[in-house]
């Protein structure tokens, strides 16, 4: 089963996928939230206002001029990509549409999170002399790990089971398709061999499972916890 | 000093992955390959790759394959953004007759061997690939549409006879009736917003049997009304044999018949004592009859009959669909591989695997491994007025409205006249968007 519809191929691609696809746009988005949350500079409320707008662009929106610009401008085809002999290239185009779909929502959900983070905290690490870049990493990291947390299981499932983009930016030849555009592919074209899928299907969902499993716990933890004493 | 690391940190790799996909960019085309794309998954995908085998072993050229279940969005993003495939095989050629309209495929007349291509198929194939005079569609694999199905044992325990007139057949319909039966099986729901095409099968091939090639072109093109009396005499026709009114000539009734999914539509055909006699669909079916019941057996357990004529002038008229070919992008290699895809030595390896009909005049009939297929294949050589599915090639606005107007009327015949109203007021529109 698994040899005979590349089920294992399209499972180690759904990982390449999915894991720079989630690394992208939560790295850049906490940067970015940090900036939003307490950095000024001018224009900051109206960008984070029109980055919030962004949520409600339908993505579907985009494929049609990211593509064009990727093929026309850059010449990012698959065909390209390949050629070059780089492994993961291929999926270069997708890892930057899923970073830039996602970053609207991780920069929004993060700098809300920093935000309600206590300001005396900044200002004694600023007394202590501490600069900006550490006190992000320091400070305002280890203490938004729930927020991270959530943002990755949110991020990465959506990423996995994801089907359209890959299918637009990738397209479904064996070697750089994800799982679910190998599920799709499953059943004839009048629906037979739905019997497949279903196993096929579970096979899929073990992965969001273990992730989702592994990283709740840091919803419950408490948060801000003896952080600020006296 | 610290800030500084981090920075390079992250510019470095990045501008590592920029400078090589750039300078990957330039340098192109692998030699020697063509990426096709289509529909066909699974076990088509198979069957379809096994066709390309012996082409790639004796030209050296690799086929790129590419399958997936939402061609017409992957293919309309893919020739806006400028990345179409080489060749594209669509179920609904309705898609391709647009990209032919905007320029977006190549002819084929100067491309392919139109002089194989004239000894292989009928005109008529050739004309259903011809838009504004040029060819810009071929086909490989087709199907039949409009046969009826039955259970060739019931048939035979009633003494039935297979009907060889449309009259014959609604008299054979008030004979199962009166023996306290329901002689047909209607199933319409498909899964969303699909529900109803079967009916619409029933439509399409009522209008060219009963009313003639000239008005279905019509109907398809836009120029028909729906209120006009050709298509709404298609309309009570199919009234008729569903059961004037009331459906009451169908197990389940009109209940029955919107709630019923095709796949498992013909099956009461099958159990004891039967609850229906006649079952009206593509020649694919028969993959569902025995998926249901794995001991029944082509020609002894199942057969079927074309629906009959009912105007005998337009006697041996069919509806067939397929899977047309476009070519996007124009090459030496895309070009030997259409020609091979439209000879009888390519199409005859699906052939002998089942489940597909080849347009071929050179495929030989002894080729087929069912008698059903082969039986299927010589009604479609014979066909005298071969007509592409019409729903299939209106807009899709116009589409999916026949579609739900099939299970109106099928809910409540007697609102036809609003139906067909309806259905004026969205070809008013549908045409003009596409």
């Amino acid at each position: 089963m698994l040899e005979q519809s590349n089920l294992g191929q399209a499972f180690f691609n759904s990982f390449m996928i999915a894991i720079p696809a989630t690394v992208l746009p939560v790295t850049i988005g906490a940067f970015a939230a940090y900036a939003f949350a307490w950095m000024n500079f001018p224009g900051r409320n109206y960008i984070f206002l029109a980055l919030v707008g962004l949520l409600a662009v339908p993505l579907q929106l985009t494929f049609i001029p990211v593509l064009h610009f990727y093929v026309q401008n850059l010449h990012w085809t698959t065909d390209n990509l390949e050629a070059t002999g780089i492994p993961g290239l291929p999926w270069v185009p997708l890892w930057l549409a899923h970073a830039g779909y996602g970053l609207p929502f991780s920069i929004y959900l993060l700098a809300n999170f920093f935000r309600a983070l206590p300001s005396d905290l900044f200002e004694s690490a600023e007394i202590d002399g501490a600069g900006t870049l550490t006190v992000f990493f320091r400070l305002v990291m280890p203490l938004s790990v729930p927020a991270i947390a959530s943002l990755v299981i949110f991020q990465f499932l959506w990423v996995w089971n994801d089907l359209l983009v890959a299918l637009i930016y990738v397209g479904s030849s064996a070697e750089v398709a994800p799982m679910t555009v190998n599920l799709a592919n499953l059943t004839t074209s009048l629906g037979a061999g739905s019997n497949l899928l279903t196993a096929a299907a579970f096979f899929s969902m073990i992965v969001p499972l273990i992730v989702f499993l592994s990283l709740q716990r840091y919803f419950v933890r408490g948060i801000l916890a003896g952080s600020v004493k006296g | 000093m610290r800030a500084k690391w981090y920075r390079r940190s992250l510019i470095v790799p990045l501008m590592a992955l920029f400078v090589t996909v750039g300078c990957a960019g330039g340098s192109t085309q692998n030699a020697g390959s063509v990426k096709v794309i289509a529909e066909w998954a699974s076990t088509e995908q198979a069957n379809f790759l096994s066709v390309l085998k012996p082409f790639e072993d004796s030209t050296g050229i690799k086929v790129q394959y590419e399958s997936t279940r939402d061609l017409s969005a992957v293919l309309r993003t893919r020739v806006a953004a400028g990345n179409p495939p080489d060749l594209a095989a669509a179920p609904n050629p309705q898609l391709l007759t647009q990209f032919a309209q905007q320029g977006k495929v190549i002819a084929l007349d100067d491309k392919i061997d139109m002089s194989q291509l004239k000894q292989n198929y009928s005109q008529s194939w050739i004309d259903l690939g011809t838009i504004n005079g040029k060819l810009y569609q071929v086909y490989s694999w087709v199907s039949l549409k409009g046969l009826i199905w039955y259970n060739v044992k019931a048939f035979q325990a009633k003494s039935y006879t297979v009907p060889k007139t449309f009259d014959d057949m609604v008299t054979l319909q008030s004979q199962i009736k009166g023996t306290g039966t329901t002689p047909w099986c209607v199933a319409l729901k498909s899964g969303g917003a699909d529900d109803g095409w079967p009916g619409s099968d029933w439509l399409k091939e009522i209008v060219l049997s009963q009313s003639g090639p000239d008005v279905y072109d019509k109907w398809v093109a836009g120029t028909q009304k729906w209120s006009s009396p050709e298509i709404k005499a298609a309309f009570t026709t199919w009234g008729k044999v569903l059961g004037p009114g009331d459906d009451s000539n169908v197990f389940g009734g009109s209940k029955g018949i919107t709630n019923t999914s095709f796949k498992t539509g013909g099956n009461p055909l099958f159990t004891n004592p039967p609850k229906c006699y006649l079952h009206n669909q593509a020649s694919f079916i028969t993959t569902f009859f025995q998926e249901a019941n794995p001991n029944l057996q082509p020609v002894t357990d199942f057969n079927f009959f074309p629906l009959p004529d009912i105007t005998a002038s337009y006697a041996g008229a069919h509806v067939v669909s397929g899977d047309a070919w476009s070519m996007f992008h124009d090459s030496p290699q895309t070009r030997k591989l259409l020609n091979y895809l439209t000879t009888a030595n390519a199409q005859v390896i699906w052939v002998k695997k089942g489940g597909k009909i080849s347009p071929n005049k050179q495929t030989p009939l002894d080729s087929y491994p069912d008698p059903i297929s082969k039986e299927s294949a010589q009604i479609l050589v014979d066909t005298k007025i071969g007509k592409y599915d019409a729903t299939d090639l209106m807009p899709a606005d116009m589409r999916s409205a026949a579609w739900k107007a099939c299970l109106d009327f099928v809910t409540n015949q007697g609102k036809l006249d609003s139906i067909l109203a309806t259905l004026d007021q969205v070809q008013a529109t549908a045409y003009k968007s596409s």
